[in-house]
């Protein structure tokens, strides 16, 4: 999990190496337009689950916040959906359908992910409430009792069904298979 | 809640009377706060729920936690990797809050709550199944 600085410098060194294999056409990766699409998505996502990681370990106080670690994963954040856009659009110009181009339509929505996170960014922070921070923390309770209890918690009836309107609608849909 | 929507893709579900007066909001995450416990697999986990003081006492308590549980369930018929235990945690001051979720069928984990010796304050954690006896993805319907 990259959280300190140094960590966090390795990740993003290691998506933009990946980037620069994928440019210079190294192994069999990028192969194809949808291949290298598909690449960039993945790396998108990749990024996605290390700045996760680095703000949940800051909100279960495992890990103090750092403002330049916060400057690393931002400026990476931007360089990567700038660079992104990019590519999406050449494959737009290129005249292909998003449902041909499968990699295409991962690319997108890899970079609405990392759009949503940077516009709607906040400054990760420990937890207020002590739960996030503490859990439930085996060496000051019951182990034993607790997992019996949580063994021992009964299923729904047979015949339950959502209250709601539209989680009965999903509900239908799930039991069919659908 | 900021941060848990944003790097925990928690969800949140704002509740209105027919007159669209705000009367509460309940949220639910797929969390690994309580995976000691779930073999180390996900679960879903309702991080917040809040009724408007002054409507408190007309049930919309409850019927925010059953459509929570409606959503967990969803979440743990659909993605078969889950596991099936609903979490929360509710100040041990909260008694009110603590008697719903208790109607609603969860269960308290520890017969005394978890100390937090930074805020000083107390918690009980509880916990509801919220598979269905015997279903799966490939019931028949």
């Amino acid at each position: 999990m990259p959280v300190t600085l140094k960590e966090v410098h390795e990740f993003t060194a290691s998506l933009n190496r990946k980037i620069e294999k994928c440019e210079n056409g190294e192994g069999l990766e990028c192969a194809t337009l949808d291949a290298a699409l598909s690449h960039y998505a993945g790396i998108c996502c990749e990024y996605m689950t290390g700045v996760r990681e680095w703000a949940r370990a800051i909100f279960s106080d495992k890990q103090k916040f750092d403002g330049s670690v916060e400057e690393v994963w931002k400026r990476e954040g931007r360089s990567l959906y700038t660079f992104g856009l990019e590519i999406a659009q050449y494959s737009e110009q290129a005249g292909v359908d998003c449902y041909d181009l499968p990699g295409q339509c991962r690319l997108k929505a890899a970079l609405a992910d990392i759009d949503r996170l940077l516009r709607n960014w906040v400054i990760p922070a420990p937890s207020i409430a002590p739960a996030a921070r503490i859990g439930l923390p085996g060496d000051v309770i019951d182990a034993e009792k607790i997992g019996s209890r949580l063994d021992s918690l009964p299923p729904l009836p047979a015949d339950w069904k959502p209250s709601d309107r539209v989680q009965r609608l999903i509900f239908r849909a799930l039991r069919r298979g659908v | 809640m900021p941060q848990r929507m944003l790097f925990n893709d928690a969800q949140l579900w704002v509740y209105r009377e027919a007159d669209q007066e705000i009367v509460a909001f309940g949220t639910l995450e797929i969390s690994d706060l309580y995976k000691n416990w779930t073999a180390n697999r996900l679960h879903p986990y309702i991080p917040l729920l809040a009724v408007k003081p002054d409507t408190q006492g007309r049930g919309y308590g409850r019927s925010v936690i059953h459509h929570l549980i409606g959503q967990a369930a969803l979440h743990v018929m659909s993605d078969e990797t889950l596991d099936d235990r609903l979490f929360l945690d509710v100040y041990a001051s909260s008694q009110n809050a603590i008697k719903s979720y208790i109607k609603c069928g969860f269960e308290n984990l520890t017969d005394l709550p978890v100390h937090d010796p930074d805020s000083r304050r107390e918690y009980f954690v509880m916990a509801k199944r919220v598979r269905i006896v015997g279903a799966s993805l490939f019931d028949a319907p």
